[in-house]
């Protein structure tokens, strides 16, 4: 129950695309609330919304180095929502990538073999 | 057409029926392509008959570690219809449950369509959990919204950028 709950608010924190680009950058390195505030453009009290939503989602955490709070992206969580990706989705989907590439070798073999 | 428990998922493949009919019930074949992006997978069993058993390995890259999975084969109608129970497994062809969720249903049931498009070949793939709990069935639920196209490039920069650190 808590596992399924922890998952749809990861879900629903990466559903929307600034939070997304907010992970892609703290992927880079941690950064103040200002520093993420300057590259998308919005105010403070948005970003912070958007922080709030990440953090609740256990997808991001603050840290504390003297009066900063710079927020850090947690590695494991977001792992966690990838791996889970990896098994439903992606299954088929890599799969039938896979399989067109078969398919046109097995096409390619058999002209050659006429 | 609406159970809400069902996953469904289309593709045209650029091949006659009986070759796409091929890559999925040859298990030469099967190996080459069945399983998620970057696993190298060995067929161990392979009784392609209806009641028949298939257990495979994939080993992911660089040491990610060991995935099994084993199907038990319902229906074999060829060229046209394919349907299993599709189940994670351990090395023994046990049912295990899913290595990644506490909560995933233990058997997938797996219906493949293929049907004939011009000189192409539709293939219409689904997934209804068999028998789940409460538990497995509301996880199973909440993902298949998810498993939409609209999707796709969000896992893929989720995959990238986890491919990063």
């Amino acid at each position: 129950m808590a596992m399924e709950d922890s998952l749809s608010l990861k879900l629903a924190a990466l559903a929307d695309p600034t939070r997304r680009a907010i992970v892609a950058r703290l992927a880079r390195g941690e950064a103040s609330v200002s520093e993420l505030q300057r590259p998308f453009g919005i105010s403070q009290p948005a970003i912070s919304k958007h922080l709030k939503v990440l953090e609740r989602a256990g997808l991001i955490e603050q840290g504390r180095i003297g009066q900063s709070r710079p927020r850090r992206l947690r590695v494991d969580a977001l792992r966690a929502t990838g791996a889970w990706f990896d098994q439903v989705a992606d299954l088929w989907r890599d799969s039938f990538d896979r399989l067109d590439t078969l398919l046109m070798e097995t096409e390619n073999d058999d002209v050659e073999s006429r | 057409m609406s159970n809400p428990d069902e996953f469904v998922m289309s593709r045209l493949f650029k091949a006659p029926r009986d070759r796409v009919w091929a890559a999925w019930t040859r298990p030469e074949q099967l190996a080459r392509w069945f399983g998620p992006r970057g696993v190298t997978t060995t067929v161990v069993a392979a009784d392609i008959r209806p009641g028949g058993f298939f257990h495979c390995r994939m080993d992911m890259a660089d040491g990610g570690g060991t995935l099994w999975a084993r199907l038990v084969y319902r229906e074999i109608a060829a060229p046209e219809r394919i349907v299993w129970e599709h189940s994670f497994a351990d090395r023994d062809g046990n049912i295990v449950g899913s290595p990644f969720s506490e909560h995933w249903p233990k058997r997938l049931l797996t219906t493949v369509l293929f049907e004939e498009a011009g000189a192409d070949t539709r293939v219409r793939l689904s997934w209804v959990p068999i028998d789940a709990s409460a538990e497995e069935l509301r996880e199973y639920r909440d993902a298949i919204p998810s498993f939409d196209d609209g999707w796709a490039g969000s896992y893929e920069a989720l995959d990238r950028l986890l491919a990063q650190d």
